[in-house]
């Protein structure tokens, strides 16, 4: 590896987030192709020799709304560098393109004026290109296979006309909206009540984020650490995922050594030494999926962890020279130290808040 | 001739992977449904990385030109990886996989360029619509006719057409319209947005795509090398997990234990990629695709058979006779001193 031969600070870990959420109500991700019927994307998924379709909650798309729930908080929060990047056109320079990445086609900015003090600081800032995402989403097969549902839906106009509001005679409505400067096709389209079919996905979907090369310290004019904005964007994903309404997803609550507890485990890492509660895609079953899902969540560097676990849901091996090199939070722990580490307050990690 | 070893790693994938396949279009994103041999290679070599604690190789800045062989992050390239010399990638294959294609819309602009809507038939625009409301505001188009020959001069598209359509709406505002404001179909169709000298240059939208993805359970990715001692690094990546191919994680959970391979000749079902070659008989059903290789020196395109196939001729099998490797895949990717 002669090019970027340089080591890694100790000061960056890998995170993983597995979780198993449910829908808290239908969902509907959608997948353009009929006119006036919303289809849902189904996967197809091979399972026995044959192709089976299952509900997808795609990455992509959770991807998509992990992205923009971050971009608003970093720009609530008062982030000055985040104010001017966005979706499609992103930046490349604040900390959320660092994190999540940046397609930069072309060479920004100006050529660097040749004086003395500017030429470093320009130097510095100037883009390098396309920045690679550090996070990956994955996962989002649905458990079972369930059949989309589809429902009538009825997209009927309503004005405040004369100070009442209800439902009216449709040349009012279009004498009204003609007043607002309407005309014709919209005005058809405005008026009238619109019939359309949509269709619905529930289930469970288990969700997988992986992100590498974290820095564990926020920056000093960054608004949150990169840990940080994993975990946010992860928990505020969940409650805005699902196109129109309604939308949302909960951790879904099952048992873990013995206790019912939320599915999620979280690995903070330099040695990837936990076994990954992957399931797989052609499993079909509910309670062996999420039996498979308790069992490896217990399986930390090759060995079962119940005993520990049970009482403390938090397990930390150290390497050779007393370095912490992987910790795993399961269950009710875990979903603690994401609402924690998200919400910038104090964690119980021991890689994460390294003590003195 | 030297002995040749083989490294089995199990490779399981935690989403829908996506292997660009070769030719590439910009409308449809097609995936081969197995992991081709340059992308194992750069995941494995990335895997390496993280097992180092060494940094990623970092994408450069944009460039125009052909890339440089520096800058192939993969573990047959001495320039990147001199510590894998002499060490192969044949490439991963799944037991069983289903493709699914995902229409994703790409970026948009709502008011104007071309919008999802504008592919569906009812929406499409043609040649008199645009000229009837050209007509329809001749009053404030200053050169009017000179818009009408623009419009006449260029080939005949519907999105064209409802891109004049969409710039025409976007000035409804404006006191008057000049020629300047209406693309040339020319410059508009080269990279399928305009590509300088209007103020509506960087509106258009891309067209929405035809994404597709395979779906599988697990792996099986082949590695081969003369020098039995290359092969143990890869005992060490067990668990380790990095992005894959176009879109996609997966992680290695198992690294089976290195064996000899013995040479063999007769009729064999191929475990791996075979390139096609005149002094090979295929079956008559088989079907070939481009795929990309590295060489030693740079990368060349070649059209391959999938795995699974029945062929004749000199192949390599390990001792207990469940993985054949033909030995013109080996030759063709210089696998054999």
């Amino acid at each position: 590896m002669s090019k970027n031969n340089e080591d890694i600070s100790k000061d960056l870990v890998h995170m993983d987030i597995y979780a198993i959420v449910e829908s808290t109500q239908e969902l509907h991700f959608g997948n353009v192709k009929d006119l006036n019927i919303n289809r849902v994307e189904l996967i197809s998924v091979p399972k026995d020799g044959a192709i089976i379709q299952k509900p997808y909650m795609s990455p992509t798309k959770v991807r998509g709304v992990a992205r923009r729930a971050l971009l608003w908080e970093l720009a609530r929060l008062g982030d000055k560098k985040v104010m001017s990047c966005g979706i499609p056109a992103t930046c490349g320079v604040c900390d959320l393109c660092k994190l999540y990445g940046a397609l930069v086609t072309t060479q920004k900015g100006k050529k660097p004026k040749r004086s003395d003090t500017e030429t470093q600081e320009a130097e510095e800032t100037e883009t390098e290109g396309s920045v690679a995402s550090r996070v990956i989403q994955a996962g989002g097969v649905a458990i079972q296979e369930l059949s989309p549902a589809i429902k009538q839906r009825l997209s009927s106009p309503c004005y405040i006309i004369n100070g009442k509001i209800g439902q009216y005679d449709v040349e009012e409505i279009k004498k009204l909206l003609k007043e607002r400067g309407i005309k014709g096709d919209a005005l058809n389209r405005l008026s009238q009540p619109m019939p359309y079919e949509k269709e619905y996905v529930t289930g469970l979907f288990p969700i997988y984020w992986h992100a590498y090369y974290l820095e564990k310290v926020k920056g000093n004019d960054s608004k949150m650490s990169e840990p940080q904005m994993v975990a946010f964007s992860f928990i505020e994903t969940l409650k805005r995922i699902g196109a129109g309404h309604p939308k949302g997803a909960e951790i879904k609550e099952g048992k873990i050594s013995e206790k019912p507890q939320p599915l999620v485990v979280v690995d903070i890492y330099t040695r990837p030494l936990g076994k990954r509660p992957i399931i797989s895609i052609s499993e079909l079953d509910e309670k062996t999926a999420l039996e498979a899902f308790a069992k490896k969540a217990l399986i930390v560097n090759g060995t079962n962890t119940n005993d520990k676990a049970s009482k403390t849901n938090h397990i930390t091996i150290k390497d050779e020279g007393g370095f912490f090199v992987f910790e795993r939070f399961i269950g009710e722990n875990a979903e603690d130290f994401l609402r924690q580490l998200a919400g910038g307050l104090a964690t119980s990690s021991e890689m994460l808040t390294p003590k003195q | 001739m030297k002995p040749l070893y083989l490294k089995e790693l199990e490779i399981t994938p935690t989403s829908a992977l996506s292997f660009r396949k070769l030719p590439m279009s910009h409308k449809v994103i097609s995936s081969y449904s197995f992991i081709p041999p340059t992308v194992l290679s750069g995941f494995l070599y990335r895997l390496i990385r993280l097992y180092y604690g060494k940094a990623m190789p970092r994408p450069r800045v944009f460039k125009n030109g052909d890339p440089v062989v520096d800058e192939y992050f993969i573990l047959e390239n001495p320039l990147t990886s001199p510590e894998t010399k002499g060490v192969f990638c044949l490439g991963a294959y799944p037991t069983c996989s289903a493709n699914f294609t995902s229409i994703r819309m790409g970026y948009q602009d709502l008011s104007l360029g071309i919008t999802f809507a504008s592919d569906l038939v009812p929406f499409r625009r043609n040649r008199d619509e645009i000229f009837s409301l050209l007509s329809n505001n001749s009053a404030k188009i200053k050169d009017y006719k000179k818009i009408m020959d623009k419009i006449r001069g260029a080939r005949d598209d519907y999105r064209y057409y409802k891109t004049v359509e969409n710039v025409l709406l976007f000035y409804e505002g404006e006191s008057s319209i000049s020629e300047r404001m209406i693309p040339d179909h020319s410059r508009l169709n080269k990279k399928g947005k305009v590509a300088s000298g209007t103020t509506y240059d960087t509106k258009i939208r891309r067209a929405p795509l035809d994404w597709e993805f395979t779906v599988a359970n697990s792996y099986a990715a082949y590695l081969v090398s003369e020098n039995q001692g290359s092969l143990s690094i890869f005992d060490n990546l067990q668990n380790y997990g990095h992005k894959i191919g176009k879109e996609g994680f997966a992680y290695i959970p198992d690294a089976r234990r290195t064996q000899e391979l013995v040479p063999q000749n007769g009729k064999f079902r191929s475990s791996t990629i075979i390139p096609l070659d005149p002094n090979v008989q295929y079956a008559s059903q088989i079907r070939f695709e481009l795929l990309y290789f590295f060489n030693g020196k740079s990368f060349s395109k070649g059209m391959f058979a999938r795995e699974g196939y029945e062929v004749t001729g000199d192949f390599f099998s390990t001792p207990s006779n469940h993985i054949h490797i033909p030995k013109i895949t080996l030759t063709k990717l210089g696998c054999l001193s």
